[in-house]
């Protein structure tokens, strides 16, 4: 037809009426030209104005339209934009008729992967120096705030325990404690009258120590020396670092489920987290040193804290399911306790016996 | 037909029929997807508005009426503003009330006080408050976009269009679904009736309106069977589960298996819900038949052939696929979605095309305001 010599038969729609009209498009020296038999279109659409309308995927017609404009061009034969991508290279872009999809989507799966494989292994590694970063204020109150979710989600028959002389005997424990090891944390313990072996530290000084964990100690150095540990997850902000970790990991899921109402929950689910499990072994070690430590420093006994872990090795080779929960996932009970036993150096008691009786008559009444 | 060669006169022959063709490939789709969620990982989140932007263009540009595709117009930036304004408009009061008043739960356990029992009505006043507006919210996002993508697709280069006030649908919306909840649900059928005619009333294509005679005769027969067997399978779970506790309290003492309890407790809340999602489809299918019967658009009348079997066929596999795959089976279930409204869906009667303008109605206010299109993006 023309120098250039490619055409096709289309059809062309003006954006102003639905009737369509029957055109040839021809590819010529200024543009795509598009003439209709009666004369109804007569255009030059210049090719850096072309554009594809949708991609292009083979098998399926080619659509054009213009930079801006409601005009439409299709054309049915998709070899004409062989023909048309040499003068209008921005047509490339939207071209999949040639695309590999097997290898583009291997590709895509395996980018995907690489990108939360890497989220997976950088959000540990992230997540202290994050936590660290987080003021004092915002922790406190988120861990108000995890406290107050995992009270909730325990067995509505717990109460916390208000004996008062109980209260006041083991905050002056926590006051001494803390006072060996100075940090920047006001703790705050809570008992709650539940017959679970178990004790958890929620960021920014929150304890939790259940009944059950009194119940079993054999005298005050026991739960010294819990506490310490206890102290020492917060004063290591492990409780902090959980919470950075579920924090981008449902990050990550609400990019993945494209949702983003899923941060509600996070509280909750670190609540769950921490009365269920502990933190890890790495950490658990950490916190037994700091425990050590402070024992040492206050002069008390480390003895009732090795009895603690000796009872709880021999405890979780039985059956007995009431006391699993605190060392469920930390089977090397046996190896803490040699650690205190070797390390601890305190001679002195935890508390007068008066203190004692009352810290385990608090939940009484 | 207007030639003069003796040809049966068109209003005694049968109409032409035309359904949507939808060429759709799962495999080209799922591409798409998966380069959305590799992207969206990468921006944490912000991609999945141009994301979802590319899925609909390409499931538009699939589906075809006459042999021509439809073209979605709409942008991913419309979508993100969008979002934005919703996040604001509907996070922005609730977050501004907890903060701004202070409002604390009290810790379980403790001692309610007099402060603390003020507290907890401010709560509940919150609540009970906060209920009813972003209720509304939700039917004006409902309307908002389902006004979006009418007006962000086109057929044969002419644009849909919308008519109506969001805020009025919403409030309608709000009124219906109270009326809903006094009437323990049987006010549903006529309250879809209601929202399906103002909302399809009101749509636009090109220059001519759809018209709705939608009412609620004999949607009430599906619907009291979907109504009557949920309200059967609660009252018998609650018979067979209180029977069961008592059993195993008897046998484990007073805890009972915690297992066994959390079990029950699972089956308890989700077996009803298995029988409505099941026997609703009924209704869906007959709410459907009737909204394409009672719907017409100049001299084109609609048929959607639609029987509870297909809808439970659809639904099911749909809500199982989703659930087993956590989402990847995403294009799979789109594609299905569209190839059944495709498959089901007739036009009968002559599309005039070449008697159809371009959209007056709403040119001016669409991807303009914010307002057009809040909300998308938590849909």
């Amino acid at each position: 037809m023309t120098a250039w010599g490619a055409s096709a038969d289309g059809t062309y729609l003006d954006g102003r009426t639905a009737r369509r009209h029957s055109v040839r498009a021809s590819i010529a020296a200024d543009g795509l030209r598009i003439e209709s038999g009666d004369g109804a279109v007569a255009e030059i659409w210049p090719f850096a104005d072309l554009r594809l309308v949708d991609e292009v995927y083979a098998g399926r017609p080619v659509r054009l339209k213009r930079k801006s404009g409601g005009e439409r061009l299709t054309i049915a034969d998709a070899e004409f934009l062989d023909r048309l991508r040499p003068h209008a290279r921005q047509l490339r872009r939207k071209d999949l008729r040639g695309a590999n999809t097997k290898l583009r989507a291997a590709g895509w799966i395996g980018a995907t992967a690489a990108v939360l494989a890497g989220f997976w292994f950088l959000l540990p590694l992230a997540a202290g120096p994050v936590a660290s970063q987080v003021p004092l204020s915002w922790e406190e109150g988120l861990g108000r705030t995890v406290q107050r979710q995992a009270l909730a989600l325990m067995a509505s028959g717990s109460r916390v325990c208000t004996g008062r002389a109980g209260q006041r005997a083991i905050e002056r424990l926590v006051r001494r404690l803390s006072a060996a090891r100075p940090s920047r944390y006001r703790f705050r313990v809570t008992v709650v009258n539940d017959k679970t072996v178990n004790a958890f530290a929620a960021p920014g000084g929150y304890i939790v120590v259940f009944r059950g964990l009194i119940d079993s100690s054999s005298g005050p150095d026991g739960l010294a020396g819990v506490m310490a540990h206890e102290m020492g997850h917060v004063i290591e902000r492990h409780g902090m670092e959980g919470l950075v970790k579920a924090l981008g990991l449902s990050f990550i899921m609400s990019a993945l489920i494209g949702d983003t109402s899923g941060f509600s929950s996070i509280a909750a689910d670190v609540a769950q987290n921490l009365a269920t499990s502990k933190f890890g072994r790495d950490a658990e070690r950490e916190a037994d040193r700091i425990a050590v430590e402070m024992l040492n420093r206050t002069g008390i006994s480390g003895r009732g804290f090795q009895a603690f872990f000796q009872a709880m090795a021999r405890k979780s080779g039985t059956e007995d399911k009431s006391i699993g929960r605190y060392f469920a996932s930390h089977p090397a009970t046996g190896g803490r306790a040699q650690f205190v036993g070797t390390h601890a150096t305190g001679t002195r008691p935890a508390m007068s016996d008066a203190d004692w009786q009352a810290i385990r008559r608090m939940c009484r009444g | 037909m207007t030639n003069g060669t003796g040809e049966v006169p068109a209003a005694l022959a049968d109409p032409p029929v035309h359904r949507l063709r939808h060429d759709g490939r799962s495999g080209e789709l799922f591409v798409i997807f998966l380069v959305n969620l590799a992207l969206s990982i990468l921006t944490l989140g912000i991609y999945r508005f141009w994301g979802r932007t590319r899925i609909r263009r390409y499931v538009w540009s699939q589906t075809g009426l006459l042999g021509e595709p439809l073209e979605y117009t709409g942008r991913g930036v419309e979508l993100f503003l969008g979002f934005l304004f919703a996040l604001v408009l509907i996070y922005g009061p609730v977050v501004g009330l907890f903060f701004g008043l202070g409002v604390e739960l009290p810790d379980p356990g403790e001692e309610l006080g007099g402060a603390q029992i003020n507290t907890l009505i401010l709560f509940f006043a919150i609540v009970l408050l906060a209920t009813p507006i972003l209720m509304l919210f939700y039917y004006v996002a409902l309307f908002a976009a389902y006004r979006y993508r009418i007006g962000r697709t086109s057929w044969l280069g002419i644009r849909g269009g919308m008519e109506g006030s969001a805020w009025r649908y919403g409030f309608l919306g709000l009124g219906l679904g109270f009326l809903n909840v006094l009437t323990l649900g049987w006010t549903k059928p006529w309250a879809d009736s209601v929202v399906f005619r103002y909302r399809l009333g009101r749509t636009w294509f090109g220059s001519g309106r759809f018209e709705s005679l939608l009412d609620a005769e004999g949607l009430y027969k599906s619907y009291a069977l979907a109504w009557i067997g949920t309200a059967i399978a609660v009252a018998a779970l609650f018979a067979v589960s209180f029977q069961l506790v008592r059993v195993i309290a008897e046998d484990h003492g007073a805890h009972g298996s915690p297992f066994l309890v959390q079990a029950i407790a699972l089956a308890i809340e989700l077996t009803p819900l298995i029988v409505y999602q099941l026997l609703i489809c009924a209704y869906k299918a007959a709410l459907v038949r009737k909204i394409a019967e009672t719907l017409r658009y100049e001299n084109v009348r609609f048929r959607a052939n639609v029987t509870f079997g297909d809808v439970v066929r659809l639904r099911i596999p749909n809500i199982l696929l989703m659930a087993f795959t956590l989402g990847l089976a995403y294009p799979y279930v789109v594609l299905r979605t569209a190839r059944f409204i495709a498959r089901h869906v007739e036009f009968h009667g002559d599309i005039r095309t070449a008697a159809i303008g371009q959209t007056g109605v709403g040119a001016p206010r669409y991807g303009e305001g914010l307002m057009e299109f809040f909300g998308i993006g938590t849909i």
